[in-house]
């Protein structure tokens, strides 16, 4: 029997990184706000804390990897972020790379 | 003011001044989107109650602060963590005993008696340890918001870095030995040759008890002499071995029980030459028995250091064989 704790760990390891990556696709295939975006990383099993997400748009804003524009249309004005060519860009390249690992990963014998 | 304001603003007062606008409309998204959210899915709960609830789930707003700023959350990360440790180090190991040593000199001096010089010491070595820590902690701290990288304090580690196992013998720890043998020697002789004190009729009072040459003092200068070429064929050979270590344990020995008898049956000094000085007067409460049993706790304490360094160093230099 493994402890939580360790599994966690080594949980956590493995998924950093990802959330990012997942940003990336979702917002390529629909441009959204920060609340939806959570429920949509929800829905496919990479649930993320509002006040991780939050700043990790707004750090891959900064890096030119996506763009947003404040929708107004609502009583509450929200930032809707979208992916920037150069955010299409990098995806491809850690697309190509996570599917490399898979394989890697899948060419090992399991016991 | 409702708590999502006293929250944004404890955010915002703790990012740089051109991003607390941003962030703030942007928390006030993100929060209004939870706290709605949050009554959509538990619609027992009252407003308050799901305000309370999203900004508990958000957290602390100065780390939340830190995650937008990029600002690291510790003082000194892995980057600079080795250099900071190791200079810390060095450091104490060489202020710290220099100041251990000047301080109890400057008391003596100024005629400090005993036990305050023992508490000076000790206050005065530890204020000086916290003081180095905390100022080069702060100098590194300051680096690590600059983004100082390792390799601009110090070269990149390579293999020639790894210490050489078989430890040579350091010329320095000869030269240190055969000087404190020498310097010993000469004065032993010198204190009976020259004797800075004489009695009434003209005669010489030595340090030492002259009625210790029959034997102690010749067997002490024996036993010096033996470890001078101890000291030098070790120096000649390059390295440690197992036999040094043991020569100097059974060197030590004989050192210290030649000079402990005298030591112990309080005849080590000569008396004569402290009734003639007036020394110890009644100023003070130290007696010639207290000086030799202090020089003997000494004596022991070198000889035991001494042993001990001898034996890991020629374990160093002899790797086990298994």
């Amino acid at each position: 029997m493994i402890a939580p704790d360790l599994v966690a760990q080594h949980q956590q390891e493995l998924r950093r990184g990802t959330t990012s990556l997942a940003c990336l696709a979702l917002l390529t295939q629909q441009s959204d706000y920060g609340y939806n975006l959570l429920s949509r990383l929800a829905d496919v099993g990479l649930a993320t804390e509002a006040n991780t997400l939050y700043p990790l748009l707004r750090r891959l804003d900064k890096q030119g990897l996506l763009t947003f524009e404040w929708d107004t249309s609502d009583t509450r004005p929200r930032k809707v972020y979208s992916t920037s060519s150069e955010g299409i860009e990098l995806l491809t390249l850690l697309r190509s790379d996570w599917n490399r690992l898979t394989d890697a990963l899948n060419h090992m014998e399991t016991p | 003011m409702t708590l999502t304001d006293r929250y944004i603003a404890a955010t915002a007062a703790k990012l740089p001044e051109d991003q607390r606008a941003d962030v703030s409309s942007e928390l006030t998204e993100a929060i209004g989107d939870a706290i709605d959210a949050h009554l959509v899915s538990t619609p027992q709960t009252t407003t308050e109650e799901a305000e309370r609830h999203v900004l508990n789930t958000m957290g602390d707003p100065e780390k939340l602060a830190a995650t937008y700023a990029d600002r690291s959350l510790f003082l000194i990360g892995p980057e600079l963590f080795l250099q900071w440790k190791r200079l810390t180090v060095s450091l104490l190991w060489i202020v710290l005993p220099i100041i251990a040593i000047l301080i109890p000199v400057a008391g003596y001096l100024d005629g400090t008696g005993v036990w305050a010089i023992i508490g000076q010491t000790w206050g005065g070595t530890l204020t000086v340890g916290v003081y180095l820590v905390f100022w080069v902690t702060v100098v590194f701290a300051a680096m690590e918001r600059t983004g100082t990288k390792a390799a601009e304090l110090s070269e990149p580690w390579t293999v020639d870095n790894l210490k050489t196992p078989t430890a040579t013998v350091v010329m320095g720890d000869t030269i240190g030995a055969a000087a404190t043998l020498v310097v010993t020697a000469v004065f032993i002789i010198w204190q009976q040759v020259y004797p800075w004190a004489h009695d009434a009729a003209g005669e010489g009072l030595p340090l030492i008890n002259p009625g210790l040459w029959t034997f102690v003092l010749p067997a002490l200068l024996a036993v010096m002499a033996i470890e001078l070429v101890v000291v030098i064929a070790r120096q000649v050979r390059g390295h440690w071995t197992r036999a040094d270590a043991w020569v100097t344990l059974g060197l030590n020995i004989a050192t210290t029980t030649v000079v402990a008898m005298p030591l112990l049956q309080h005849t080590f000094l000569n008396r004569d030459l402290f009734t003639e000085i007036g020394w110890p007067d009644g100023t003070t409460t130290l007696t010639l028995e207290n000086i030799e049993m202090l020089t003997l706790l000494v004596l022991v304490i070198v000889a035991v250091v001494d042993v001990v360094l001898g034996f890991r160093k020629a374990a160093r230099a002899t790797p086990s064989r298994a």
